[in-house]
């Protein structure tokens, strides 16, 4: 039977996000990401963001956001009036900052009130503490049986995606290519990627490859989950057993489960399964499972 | 807006596991089910990521990703929790308990709802572009199916509208927003399916006794 209701519960990801600790800093975005990822995963934190009011504003938006709250354009206005009223200033930064902060140019992503930097800092905070919950569901032992792999695909849709004239850039089609031949394709289906999909096994080093910018990408965020590049729209989709089998990424006798390697279940084996049964059981299975 | 969609009854399946496991496989049993729901879910919400852009479309306007974000955070399944009760997904999202109910959204801090008509408006609150374009508000008389409209100077003396005040404004039911109840049924039967032949196999393999 099927219910819905309204009360309020805390998710693993916003539990996660709440064991985190403010850490005000004025280091950049590159010396952050030589921080060991253990330290990034226990802290909220911003580049240049050295206010530690500031810093907790942001651990409290995106709070509200994972709890469903409110949506990004509330959760950016409310960061924006915060760093007004602690009166931040692209140029000379939070008053008597001691801090040795460059001045940034205003609307540029290094100005902390600018909208495009405020989108940034929620959306990839919420998205890694959304993904990171992923990560931990899909490694249950019910799911690499069920969902032995992930896909890489195009969630966000972007104005101007990687990989389109307009961005200058590689797409994560070359980035794919790059992190598998880095890893010798471990775990990774060429024939997938032939057939123009990015689908790699859960435990593949292809995923720490991707996070960690393999072939010379600085805009990676050292994450072995999405996103895994400042600003990306790339997700992950878990890929059902069958197609992993398919696409040669696991042998159909290959399972995390105990003595469950040769169970692929099909409509036709569980009536296989079934016929073992009593008849009595079985009436019984059937009228259950159907419901 | 928070949602949680339950799954409860594997009564009958639950006492043969009982018989065979013990008690302490419910709990497995209830969250094979809610994964497969959740897996359904996330798939469901993908798509519609994928194609409703209705109200950026129509304003040219880039999309909000509003729905891509609602995937990602029911796939991050720690939304799922399971007990020898129940197994429950639970979204965090606004806008979510429009796939129950029709949703009336009334302003909490500011007089008016401030619906955006125009591309630059669409996904921002006035406040935060109120200085950056000039913003004004030009009010409508008494008996106007609108409050007024947020302008924007523009070209000569013409005005642009930016946004359309309003007191308030009911979202209808949408209920293809979420799986339909048969999907879901379908979904928690085939996690059963599958518990079932785990505990069996497991069996099979005299892991439990």
């Amino acid at each position: 039977m099927i219910g819905f209701s309204h009360t309020p519960k805390a998710t693993q990801a916003l539990l996660q996000w709440r064991s985190r600790s403010i850490f005000p800093t004025e280091f950049s975005s590159k010396e952050l990401r030589s921080f060991s990822r253990d330290l990034r995963l226990r802290s909220v934190f911003s580049a240049r963001m050295t206010n530690a009011k500031a810093c907790q504003s942001l651990a409290d938006i995106v709070d509200d956001l994972l709890s469903g709250k409110y949506a990004m354009a509330e959760g950016r206005f409310r960061l924006m009036k915060v760093l007004k009223e602690l009166g931040y200033d692209p140029q000379t930064g939070f008053p008597q900052d001691m801090a040795n902060v460059p001045p940034a140019e205003k609307d540029s992503l290094r100005d902390l009130s600018s909208e495009r930097r405020i989108n940034l800092m929620l959306e990839t905070n919420e998205r890694m503490a959304a993904n990171y919950g992923k990560l931990k569901a899909g490694n249950t032992d019910y799911a690499l049986h069920w969902y032995p792999a992930w896909e890489l695909i195009r969630l966000y849709i972007r104005e101007v995606p990687r990989g389109t004239p307009e961005s200058h850039s590689d797409g994560w089609n070359k980035r794919w290519l790059a992190a598998a031949e880095a890893v010798g394709w471990e775990g990774v289906s060429a024939k997938a990627f032939d057939h123009g999909r990015m689908i790699a096994r859960k435990d593949s080093p292809i995923w720490e490859a991707l996070g960690d910018g393999e072939g010379g990408y600085a805009d990676a965020l050292h994450n072995p989950f999405p996103p895994f590049a400042f600003n990306s729209g790339m997700a992950w989709k878990a890929v059902p057993r069958k197609l992993c089998v398919e696409f040669s990424l696991i042998h159909a006798d290959e399972s995390s489960l105990p003595g469950l390697g040769s169970f692929d279940p099909t409509e036709q084996e569980f009536e296989s399964e079934m016929s073992n049964l009593s008849p009595d059981l079985e009436a019984e299975m059937r009228r259950i499972l159907a419901a | 807006m928070n949602l949680n969609i339950s799954i409860t009854g594997g009564g009958e399946l639950q006492k043969w596991i009982d018989a065979t496991t013990g008690p302490s496989a419910r709990q497995g049993l209830n969250l094979a089910c809610i994964t497969e729901v959740q897996h359904l879910t996330e798939e469901h919400l993908i798509e519609i990521a994928a194609t409703r852009h209705d109200a950026s479309s129509r304003l040219c306007a880039p999309p909000s990703n509003h729905w891509a974000k609602a995937a990602e955070k029911v796939a991050s399944a720690s939304a799922i929790g399971a007990d020898e009760d129940a197994g429950t997904l639970t979204i965090n999202h606004p806008g979510i308990g429009r796939a129950l109910h029709d949703v009336t959204i009334k302003p909490v801090e500011a007089k008016a709802i401030a619906i955006p008509v125009n591309a630059l408006a669409y996904a921002h609150r006035p406040a935060e572009i109120w200085d950056r374009y000039n913003l004004f508000i030009k009010r409508n008389g008494k008996g106007a199916s609108s409050l007024g409209v947020i302008m924007r100077p523009g070209p000569g003396k013409i005005a642009i509208a930016m946004y359309v005040l309003v007191r308030s404004v009911t979202q209808q039911q949408d209920r293809s927003l979420l799986p339909s109840d048969a999907e879901f049924q379908e979904a928690a039967s085939r996690g059963a399916r599958r518990f079932y032949l785990v505990v069996r196999a497991e069996a099979q393999e005299g892991l439990i006794s």
